[in-house]
């Protein structure tokens, strides 16, 4: 028999024998895969968070926002005087009528309730011209319809609708000293506006006291270009006290804090993993003593050390992928899609579904396959050196 | 007894590696609970410091929205209210918008009043009350920047600008506080209101939230609704809840993260039961000749019960202390990194009371099985084993 027939036959062995050790065999099983599947639900919740964040900004369109605002909406202001000298910026497109392609924006926290819990969340409220939703990519009206400018009517995006209470279509809420009525609700798919809720910029301004200024002002570039025609009109212009920056920028530095939980997910991944990697010495030790004799007989017939060795090593990959498998595979199902909601940079709710990446499933795969290899590689090599003669005293 | 313990400690060493390798599993599973337990518990301390007595108004809209200055007098003068103070959030960072602290404008004398936790020497407290320009500092965040009494530090806002056109507000640090709860949150600043109120570009005469203390705890619910009626014909309303439920509020806005954190622990219990369980029977399955030995010596049932649940006591116990004493050690390292967004952070006394509780109760469930199996055994059953 060749070395190849041996370490296959010897392999067989070892895995047709798993049954007899079912509950320890198990036990490393599930540990390896509960390691696994922390680590990747920690890293679905950050690159849920940022791949939301980060899908908002465009690089087509630029946002000004306050100089020192600290990249959020909440704190930054524009004054209507900065605004209209921007209307006359280079680099800025024009629409079908001539007029440059800006959308001036108010920001107002308000509050709303989790579906899940009693306590009082803020949302955004954002105040809107007519330009605002052609600022967003693939903004569509699902339910009911566009609200109409002028009067006190609501949007809200459906991930409020999804995760919130109180915003209901054809519901009136009250917010600041005015009763608004929810007329419809619409979609940025897998954006941070899709959190939001939207009414009529000018009426905003009353009911919040905004007159005067309004938050950012977004404009749509003109070409590549167009960034840095705008940049340096601005800052030859000693009126401005704002920064120009392109939205993607804008939203790049906001999937931060969330970010480090994919830190924590493959922190807590590796320290579980060393618990079950120890869980996994204890079985394939126990697999070797088990099978002291059959190992003994196979080497007295002939079969090589390296047989013996590849049979244990072996096994313990195969039990440590199955739990690999079973953690990424539960991952998947059990948060794939959940969605969630936390405090994003503009200290408001933002909406979002936990994400199991590719590479998240590699990482998940790969921690449990160096389990297996380190959990083998000893219980092999006692195998491979069971000696012949001890097996009968045993 | 003796004699028992010495038993025990062969039994759990009869395999040293085994044993090592148990010992290991359990202590990654209580450095796990230790390291998430202090997270938790330091999540909710915030909440713990709150005064049974002290209430908080804010706009009824969220409590980003501002109230009008006269609103102080007009709660102050609500039958029961003993003392009211006020407080405008700053939105300070030093030196990079990144570096963000925790900033607060008040009115001093009053905020001393309500919030009297504070601890502050006599002069210290003197001399911040009297400079418009002063600032009160968390002990933690002195400690943190090394700022001392006296010296001039050049806090940022990333939202208020001053009329002048300067964006550093310059302070000079004239008090450092302290807490009796040495676990408490000593990371926030306090500057005078009048100050920011004078020098602010818009908004002028407007304060943020209001902070009221009660009579009587008692008499909260009655004063809650006087106020807010009070206001509700008012173009700002008000929504005034107890310190307690604000914090608890504002801990909700983050997302059920005491749920994760919980579900993590759990998981790693589970794998940690999983293994020493399983283990602990694999090795009692080896010794079945052994018990059938020690019965017919005449050990009995229950003694032979119990010296198999010590095994796995032992066994989780050294694992857990291990563990426990890990988590303390990193928790040190860490909280100096944390600082400036978990600030706190640290060991408490009643996650490692509970991870004692939690060491005895796996140790006993895992001996549990193979515990029962030993006392069930019967000696020629026992004997009558090939190995």
């Amino acid at each position: 028999m060749n070395a190849l027939a041996q370490i296959g036959a010897v392999i067989g062995l070892n895995l047709q024998s798993l049954p007899q050790r079912f509950w320890m065999s198990a036990a490393t099983v599930i540990a390896v895969a509960l390691a696994v599947g922390v680590m990747l639900a920690f890293q679905s919740i950050s690159a849920g968070f940022q791949a939301t964040v980060r899908g908002s900004g465009s690089t087509e369109i630029a946002v000004i926002s306050r100089e020192g605002s600290g990249g959020s909406e909440l704190n930054s202001a524009v004054s209507l005087d900065e605004m209209r000298i921007l209307s006359g910026a280079p680099g800025v497109k024009l629409g079908p009528d001539g007029a440059p392609q800006m959308s001036g924006e108010l920001y107002v926290i308000v509050d709303g309730r989790r579906k899940s819990g009693p306590e009082k969340v803020n949302l955004p409220l954002r105040g809107v011209g007519a330009a605002a939703a052609g600022f967003r990519d693939g903004f569509t009206i699902t339910q009911g319809r566009m609200l109409q400018f002028g009067a006190n009517e609501l949007i809200v995006g459906e991930g409020v609708l999804e995760e919130f209470t109180g915003f209901e279509i054809g519901s009136v809420v009250r917010l600041g000293d005015a009763d608004w009525n929810v007329v419809g609700a619409f979609t940025a798919p897998a954006t941070v506006f899709d959190s939001e809720i939207w009414g009529d910029g000018a009426i905003v301004q009353n009911v919040f006291d905004r007159q005067g200024s309004v938050q950012t002002v977004r404009l749509r570039l003109d070409g590549p270009e167009g960034l840095q025609k705008l940049t340096d009109y601005v800052a030859a212009d000693s009126r401005f006290n704002v920064i120009v920056e392109t939205e993607a920028d804008f939203f790049a530095d906001q999937g931060g804090a969330v970010g480090f939980l994919a830190v924590v997910g493959t922190v807590l991944g590796v320290i579980m993993g060393i618990g079950s990697l120890a869980g996994a010495l204890n079985t394939m030790f126990a697999s070797v003593s088990a099978r002291t004799r059959e190992i003994a007989t196979l080497r007295t017939i002939g079969f090589g050390g390296l047989s013996a060795f590849a049979g244990t090593f072996v096994e313990s990959i195969v039990l440590a992928l199955l739990g690999g498998l079973l953690g990424v595979g539960g991952a998947f199902l059990l948060f794939n899609g959940l969605t969630a909601s936390t405090l994003g940079a503009g200290f408001t709710q933002v909406v979002f579904a936990f994400k199991v990446t590719p590479d998240s499933v590699v990482q998940g795969v790969g921690l449990a396959l160096i389990i297996g290899v380190l959990g083998g590689l000893a219980p092999g090599l006692r195998a491979a050196r069971a000696p012949l003669l001890a097996v009968n005293a045993a | 007894m003796i004699d028992d313990l010495g038993l025990i400690f062969a039994g759990a060493f009869r395999k040293p590696l085994r044993a090592i390798l148990l010992i290991i599993t359990a202590m990654i599973a209580f450095l796990l609970f230790g390291m998430l337990g202090a997270f938790l518990s330091t999540l909710n301390a915030g909440i713990n410091l709150t005064a049974a007595n002290r209430l908080v108004v804010a706009n009824k809209i969220n409590f980003t929205s501002d109230l009008p200055y006269s609103y102080i007098a007009r709660v102050r003068s609500v039958a029961g209210v003993t003392a009211v103070t006020w407080a405008n959030w700053f939105g300070a960072y030093f030196q990079e918008p990144r570096n963000q602290i925790v900033t607060f404008a008040v009115d001093p004398e009053s905020y001393l009043e309500v919030f009297s936790e504070l601890q502050i020497p006599a002069d210290q407290r003197a001399a911040f009350v009297g400079d418009r320009t002063g600032l009160l500092v968390g002990e933690a965040t002195a400690t943190r920047l090394g700022w001392k009494i006296g010296d001039t530090v050049p806090l940022q806002s990333n939202f208020l600008q001053r009329s002048d056109g300067e964006k550093i507000w310059p302070l000079t640090v004239r008090a450092i506080y302290t807490l009796a709860d040495p676990k408490a949150d000593t990371s926030a600043l306090y500057l005078h209101y009048d100050y920011l109120n004078e020098a602010n570009s818009f908004g002028k005469d407007k304060i943020g939230l209001m902070y009221l203390l009660t009579a009587d705890p008692a008499q909260n619910e009655q004063i809650v609704r006087a106020i807010d009626d009070g206001f509700s014909t008012d173009r700002d309303q008000t929504a005034t809840t107890t310190e307690r439920a604000f914090a608890q509020g504002f801990l909700a806005q983050l997302g059920n993260l005491t749920q994760l954190l919980t579900s993590v622990m759990a998981a790693a219990f589970a794998s940690l039961a999983l293994i020493v369980g399983n283990t602990m029977v694999m090795a009692l399955r080896e010794r079945t000749k052994e018990i059938g030995v020690m019965k017919t010596l005449g050990f009995g049932a229950g003694r032979v019960m119990r010296l198999v649940i010590g095994e796995a006591v032992l066994l989780v116990g050294l694992g857990g202390a291990l563990g426990l004493a890990l988590a303390s050690v990193a928790l040190v390292g860490l909280a100096s990194q944390a600082a400036a967004f978990f600030p706190g952070l640290g060991m408490s006394n009643d996650v490692l009371l509970i991870g004692a509780g939690l060491i005895l109760g796996l140790g006993a469930l895992t001996g549990a099985i193979p515990g029962v199996n030993a006392y069930r055994m019967r000696i020629v059953e026992a004997m009558g084993k090939g190995n």
